[in-house]
């Protein structure tokens, strides 16, 4: 019956309660706050608008990006190329597109206005000015990047594997920022699915870039992965029916080599046949066979569960873009298992993903947060750093990068991306083409992700055309171009 | 020795009173013209505080100085933010203060005796299950609850004033039995009133009087197994609702992601989020954010809009203040030697951190949102008004308290 | 006064708002704290066994009582608790606290100490009857001070 000692353990639950409301109140205004307030649905911001003049937009050396009239309108620079090819980045300024210009409208309105800003603006009697945000981008390199893409669909990105910055984000088809104000009322119809921003929501199937996840599933779960073989015969048989594998894939061949009625097949590309290779070699030749095989025998649960660590399927919570993950289903028969593991049957992913994992891969395991902004100058004041670079995941241990590394060093020295090859430096990387439909008359996706190992230029690289063809033959060498490209320019 | 030396306050009231002025010049200024009303307002409400201070002490001599500044602050800061949003409401609100001041003091005159309140057990339970049952047939809706009552003109939430009522009758059955069987009455009485609520729709209070019945329950018997036993109990009846009703699965689907479910259930949160966020750590000032986009913002939803205009940071400390507020009513509620005070005492300040704590939850989406008031803060007479009576009751306790150890002292040297 | 005029005075009354209301908690703590160490030696002083001092010597001061309270200060200057200038004693000779609900004499000077007859330990526990003896002066343990038996009902 002792009351006061139970009070007194209540009361102490009470002050933890009240602990807890107190940190969580911080601690979800400091991971989602910026979310919440860039959110589109904030009229706030909108109401700003009126009251604020918007400060201006520049990549990382100072280009003019947008920049607000006399009136207070927005402009945008007349190079028609570079409007286009910044467009995602950037963003519209009516929210239709969440690019830069919503997510740092705390920076660009004014919110963050320091007291004496109020005090100036009260003093000249003129509208305030919002302050300047320098992205990371440089303008230059979006704009080669895009004009790589040269008409066709697709997206470029590079990033900075060690800060996470992003360098280059390019997406076509684009559209004309300049018209985005008459985008409401309908006068302005840009093309049809060019606000979406292919880089961070353009959901592709993967191709062969996906066997970067059944590689590291087979390291993680498959006993001595590293010095085993497996056996190439360049072709796979299933029954068609059941989906389950046939042992004698001899048994499902016609005379001219294709499938006989009640079979499916998994082949290679161009129907090679490779042998026996180890795990290296087989990610080395883009060797569908062996990975076909890993596939069956990790199970669609463990392969499942390495894509979840490595992001897909989940939600990404980043302070300064919006990303989409990918996706992973093992599927419920063996072929269904077997093309899942070389990046077929139902597999997405995002270009901005699949970077991250590269980075990944190049920065000895963990993934740096993606980040946009440089610097913001408020008026009055000078510039001030505004980069704080963070781990956002460690998704691989370091010694699974490095054998990965040593895959993607293989892959282009003397695989499938040799055409992604740069004088005088090392590049590490990996291919996909990714077949989107059965008729022979669409072309694959050409894919191509990858990274320069090396301290003084750490970028890292994904490439996805649509349509474009085999990954080693179109995307790899417009990779090379823009590593090219951004060695001279960040220079 | 033989007196008790009370710490001087006066340092502290001055600066609620400093608050207030502030709050009330800078709002006199808001909107373009000069509004002399506002001035006035403050100023009343200065002397409100005052008269009320003075009352108490007259009434109760021992009563905690603290508490009241405490509450005055709460109150005050209510005031504010309802005259920033409108100043026909804010004067409602201060003539339920005017009200509730005079409830404060009723009740602590009363506590001063408690065998009073402790015969009244049975009438008080009888008249809250009566009121009810009654507002099942003659209630009016709003906003999804049917627990108004409209009284010449005047609308009011009886409910409000039934959680005051369970605390007495709770504190004084387990003052009498503690075993489970002897609190059977006890037990029955609180789910029936939680299950009236319930049919009410007013989910909020009856969570809360499910988590007051435990507290005291906890408090009084130590029972921890029994006490986990109630709590699955009520998890296992909210489970129920959950599956049972169709606006707790929507209640619960906009706090899992109010942006998923935006146009319909999550706007409240969404805006309520969106608006935190905009204040920013300092807030935007006062009458420079914009609260009218928040549903309800005058009621549950008065701690984003204090988020939005004061910040972050002095949302933090309105938080403290409500976790002192419940200290210093467990110290009261321990400092008491008759178990009834005591019980009634700490039911009082369980009341205050519970309800402070599903409200707020609910705000940072911490906990899925329910309809009740934040104490002391939103606009509504029937809950200040009963959240005084609560304060009276702890300024009750605390004077006897006070007054039984003045007597000791003076036993030996008067 | 125009809308930027109010923006500027609306952002500088934010910090004081803050300073405010963190005066009032860290106050409102102090007191706490304060008044809670109060009421405890109060609470003390009500417990004590012995509540009263009564003088039997030196002549000057024979009959005169004091009452004890959390921590009593004997001594021969004036601003002690039980202040008895012109005897021998020091200013600050010793002192009466509260330890566990007795009443504890605690005194450097133990040479011209007695209770009860016997020499002192450093801390000695009072009883109600005990004498003391220091230096010239005597005085008697008591459990209440004089007047004091029945203290009528001050609620009614």
């Amino acid at each position: 019956m002792n009351t006061s000692r139970n009070m007194k353990s209540l009361l102490v639950a009470f002050i933890l309660l009240f602990a807890l409301l107190a940190s969580y109140l911080v601690y979800v205004v400091d991971l989602y706050g910026d979310y919440w307030f860039a959110s589109p649905y904030n009229t706030r911001v909108t109401t700003q608008k009126s009251r604020v003049v918007a400060g201006d937009v520049r990549d990382r050396n100072g280009t003019l990006l947008a920049s607000s009239d006399a009136d207070g309108a927005r402009v945008y620079p007349n190079d028609k190329t570079l409007c286009l090819a910044v467009a995602h980045i950037l963003g519209d300024n009516g929210g239709q597109t969440l690019g830069a210009q919503a997510r740092f409208a705390r920076y660009l309105l004014g919110f963050d206005a320091q007291l004496d800003a109020r005090l100036e603006e009260l003093l000249s009697g003129e509208k305030r000015r919002g302050s300047d945000v320098y992205l990371s981008i440089d303008a230059k390199l979006c704009e080669y990047a895009y004009e790589r893409l040269d008409g066709g669909r697709g997206a470029i990105v590079v990033m900075n594997y060690k800060t996470g910055e992003i360098l280059a984000s390019t997406a076509a088809p684009s559209f004309d920022l300049s018209k985005m104000d008459r985008f409401a009322s309908g006068e302005y119809t840009p093309e049809e699915g060019s606000l979406v921003n292919r880089v961070t929501m353009g959901r592709y199937t993967p191709g062969s870039t996906f066997k970067l996840v059944t590689a590291i599933a087979a390291l993680r779960y498959l006993p001595n992965a590293t010095e085993r073989t497996f056996r190439c015969t360049g072709c796979l048989a299933f029954d068609e029916k059941t989906g389950k594998l046939v042992g004698d894939a001899s048994k499902a061949l016609d005379e001219d080599g294709g499938a006989r009625d009640g079979y499916a097949l998994l082949r290679d590309f161009d129907g090679e046949v490779h042998g026996e290779v180890t795990l290296e070699e087989a990610f080395a030749v883009s060797c569908n066979n062996a990975f076909a095989q890993i596939a069956l025998e990790l199970g669609a649960g463990k392969i499942k569960a390495v894509a979840e660590e490595l992001g897909l399927g989940g939600e990404f919570v980043f302070n300064e873009i919006i990303a989409y993950s990918g996706s992973y289903d093992g599927g419920d028969t063996d072929f269904e298992l077997a093309w899942s593991g070389v990046g077929q049957h139902t597999d997405i992913m995002t270009p901005m993903h699949m970077c991250l994992i590269t980075c990944a891969v190049a920065n000895g395991g963990v993934a740096m947060e993606p980040k946009l902004l440089y610097e913001t100058a408020s008026p009055g004041e000078g510039a001030r750093g505004a980069l704080a670079s963070e781990a956002y995941k460690t998704l691989l241990k370091g010694n699974e990068a490095d054998f990965l590394k040593k895959c993607m060093r293989l892959t282009v020295e003397d695989g499938t991306g040799k055409k992604a090859q740069i004088e005088g430096y090392t590049v590490c990387g990996k291919t996909g083409t990714a077949e989107v439909s059965a008729r022979a008359d669409v072309t694959p996706h050409a894919w191509f992700t990858g990274f320069i190992d090396d301290a003084e230029h750490p970028y890292a690289i994904c490439v996805v055309i649509e349509n474009g063809g085999g990954g080693g033959a179109v995307a790899a060498p417009v990779a090379a171009s823009v590593l090219e490209k951004a060695i001279e320019l960040l220079d | 020795m033989n007196r008790i030396r009370h710490v001087s306050v006066a340092s502290v009231l001055c600066a609620v009173l400093v608050f207030i002025a502030a709050c009330f010049i800078l709002l006199a200024f808001s909107g373009g013209r000069f509004d002399g009303a506002a001035l006035l307002f403050g100023l009343l409400l200065c002397l409100l505080i005052i008269a009320e201070y003075i009352s108490l002490l007259w009434i109760a001599p021992h009563a905690d100085r603290i508490l009241f500044i405490l509450i005055a602050f709460l109150t005050s800061l209510g005031m504010a933010v309802q005259y920033r949003m409108g100043a026909e409401s804010a004067l409602h609100q201060l003539l339920m203060a005017l009200i509730g001041g005079a409830a404060l003091c009723v009740a602590a005159a009363v506590m001063k005796r408690p065998a009073i309140l402790r015969v009244m057990s049975i009438p008080f339970a009888l008249t809250s299950l009566l009121i009810l049952v009654a507002l099942l047939f003659v209630g009016k809706e709003s906003g999804g609850a049917r627990n108004w009552i409209s009284v010449g003109g005047f609308l009011f939430q009886p409910s409000e004033f039934v959680k005051v009522a369970l605390i007495a009758v709770l504190a004084g059955a387990m003052t009498r039995g503690l075993t489970v069987k002897k609190l059977i009455p006890a037990i029955l009485f609180t789910l029936g009133v939680a299950a009236l609520l319930v049919l009410q729709r007013d989910l909020g209070a009856a969570m809360l009087v499910a988590g007051v019945f435990l507290i005291l329950f906890y408090a009084a018997t130590g029972k921890l197994g029994a006490t986990f036993l109630g709590l699955a109990a009520g998890g296992a009846g909210a489970y129920a609702g959950y599956l049972a009703f169709d606006h707790v699965k929507a209640r619960v689907g906009a706090w899992l992601d109010p942006w998923a479910t935006y146009s319909t259930s999550g706007y409240q949160i969404a805006q309520g989020l969106m608006a935190i966020a905009s204040g920013g750590l300092w807030g935007e000032g006062l009458g420079l954010g914009s609260p009218g986009l928040i549903p309800a913002y005058r009621t549950d939803y008065v701690f984003a809009v204090i988020c939005e205009e004061f910040g972050i940071v002095f949302g933090i400390g309105v938080i403290a203040v409500y976790a002192l507020v419940v200290v210093r009513g467990v110290m009261i509620a321990l400092a008491s030697e008759d178990r009834f005070s005591s019980l009634c005492a700490f039911g009082c300040a369980s009341l205050v951190a519970v309800q402070t704590f599903i409200i707020i939850g609910g705000v940072i989406k911490l906990i899925p949102l329910t309809g009740i008031t934040m104490p002391f803060v939103s606009y509504g007479g029937s809950s200040l008004i009963a959240f005084m009576t609560v304060v009276g009751i702890l300024q009750g306790v605390a004077a006897r308290n006070g007054a039984e150890l003045e007597k000791k002292l003076r036993e030996a040297a008067p | 006064m125009n809308e930027t005029a109010y923006s500027v005075a609306a952002s500088v009354m934010r910090y004081l708002f803050v300073v405010l209301l963190a005066f009032v908690i860290f106050g409102a703590i102090a007191r706490s704290v304060l008044e809670g160490r109060r009421l405890r030696a109060a609470r003390r002083v009500a417990g004590l066994s012995i509540r009263a001092l009564e003088i039997l010597a030196p002549e000057r001061y024979k009959g005169k009582w004091f009452p004890l309270c959390e921590d009593t200060y004997i001594g021969s200057a004036e601003d002690c608790d039980v202040p008895l200038p012109h005897t021998d004693l020091r200013d600050e000779h010793a002192r009466i606290f509260c330890r566990h609900g007795d009443a504890v004499l605690q005194t450097r000077q133990r040479r011209f100490c007695e209770v009860n007859g016997a020499k002192p330990a450093r801390r000695t526990a009072l009883s109600d009857g005990d004498v003391v003896w220091m230096q010239d002066v005597c005085f008697a343990c008591r459990k209440r001070m004089p007047g004091a038996p029945e203290v009528p009902d001050e609620q009614d």
